[in-house]
């Protein structure tokens, strides 16, 4: 059976170096071997080999940290609670796959926080699934460690107008 | 040339208090998709308003994403504005979003992607539109030097430059060339609009929007303000917010450079 030709261009290929890791310590070793994995078309092979992996590497590392204040903007407490380690912690996450819902993005990074025993604020979680869920009402029982104490909370969430609204009250059990 | 800065929500007082030391307001196309537009129409009773997209990917090869042009085009009927801005950049490839402005190659082929997708936006929302640099630490090879790439783009497209002084510095540091040669090359009646904002200082530059603007990018503002028509100067403040008189500092440093022109 006849191969078809080339058809990846040159911002497809450049889209897929940037969010593929493997992908561009494959390409620093043999830029050659990635165009005919990618499959890249004849006239964007040239840029396409001229492309320097430090640059990628640069250009990737800013994506990913987008990404990263994206997270850091939703759950503040979580990445505060992990001070220098919380870019770290998600450059580990963000290695895995490429998210392209940044609610998504944000759930998934907790998950990974949680599966992998990291400090996760229970309250910061509850907001991203009600987020990535697209859930219109949710309530929460949580239990918080404050100033050396640990509270009861209960946890109301709307969506309303578009926006996600919360009510938390601390209870007395 | 109108001073103005970025809106967000956290600035809102503190913009709110400066009365008519900020004639203008951007706003993020993005951040009024599914609300905010009454806001939109109140601000525009106060303030000069423009339109700034970031997800619209002008520079991907196909058809424009139906649904944020739409919305797009809402935030712009809310605001009336003065003009819209986007960028040459590409942020998507197929169904991949990249979350980020990413380079394109400076081409004839870019040429005619940006061109067509430029002519399209202002159509639909009638609007001039003008096209914003991006900074990149990948350079993709292409045949034509940036500044002649950004002169042929807006002749072609009958659009105006958002020159973002703070990209072009860090570009100029990161891959070693002179700026002001940089802008040198630039046709001066294209240049209607400045961003600027501090940038991280590190091996490489960072474009991190969260620093005081440093006296270098003062001096390049200055200079730009001197050689172009320019009509706003945008504070582009997005996180690290300081205190109200840091802010002020801030505000002052782009009368500074208005004083140029």
């Amino acid at each position: 059976m006849k191969e078809s030709a080339p058809t990846v261009d040159l911002l497809a290929a450049v889209a897929g170096l940037l969010t593929e890791p493997g992908l561009r310590e494959v390409f620093a070793r043999n830029s050659g071997a990635v165009a005919d994995q990618l499959r890249i078309r004849d006239s964007d092979r040239a840029a396409f080999l001229q492309l320097r992996p430090g640059e990628l590497e640069a250009q990737a590392r800013t994506l990913v940290r987008k990404r990263y204040e994206n997270a850091r903007a939703a759950i503040p407490r979580s990445c505060e609670r992990h001070r220098d380690r919380a870019w770290s912690l998600f450059e580990r996450y963000a290695r895995s796959s490429w998210i392209n819902s940044s609610r998504e993005d944000v759930y998934r990074f907790c998950l990974f926080l949680r599966e992998n025993n990291h400090e996760l604020w229970q309250r910061e979680f509850h907001r991203a699934a009600f987020d990535r869920f697209g859930r219109r009402f949710a309530v929460h029982l949580v239990t918080e460690v404050t100033d050396g104490r640990r509270r009861s909370i209960c946890q109301f969430l709307l969506r309303w107008a578009g926006r996600r609204h919360e009510l938390s009250f601390y209870l007395r059990l | 040339m109108l001073v103005g800065i970025g809106y967000r929500r956290e600035l809102a007082p503190w913009i709110q208090a400066r009365g008519n030391a900020i004639q203008c307001l951007e706003i993020t196309a993005e951040h009024f998709f599914s609300q905010g537009h009454q806001t939109l129409s109140e601000l525009a009773d106060h303030y000069t308003l423009s339109v700034h997209g970031l997800s619209l990917s002008l520079g991907s090869p196909g058809p424009l994403k139906a649904v944020l042009l739409k919305q797009f085009a809402r935030v712009v009927e809310a605001a009336q504005p003065r003009w819209i801005s986007e960028h040459v950049a590409f942020t998507r490839s197929g169904d991949l979003e990249l979350g980020h402005l990413n380079p394109v190659p400076a081409t004839r082929q870019s040429i005619d992607v940006v061109v067509d997708h430029a002519r399209e936006l202002m159509e639909r929302c009638g609007r001039p539109l003008l096209l914003e640099n991006i900074t990149s630490h990948l350079r993709l090879p292409g045949d034509l030097r940036e500044p002649d790439f950004l002169n042929e783009i807006c002749s072609s497209a009958g659009c105006g430059l958002l020159l973002d002084v703070t990209n072009l510095f860090i570009n100029s540091r990161n891959h070693g060339f002179d700026p002001t040669d940089w802008v040198r090359q630039l046709n001066p009646r294209i240049i209607e609009q400045l961003h600027i904002v501090g940038y991280m200082p590190g091996e490489r530059l960072e474009d991190s929007h969260g620093e005081a603007i440093q006296d270098e990018l003062i001096s390049l503002a200055s200079f730009i303000a001197g050689y172009a028509p320019v009509q706003a100067i945008i504070l582009e403040r997005d996180t690290n917010f300081p205190s109200p008189d840091l802010l002020d500092v801030e505000l002052q440093k782009l009368e500074r450079i208005r004083s140029h022109r």
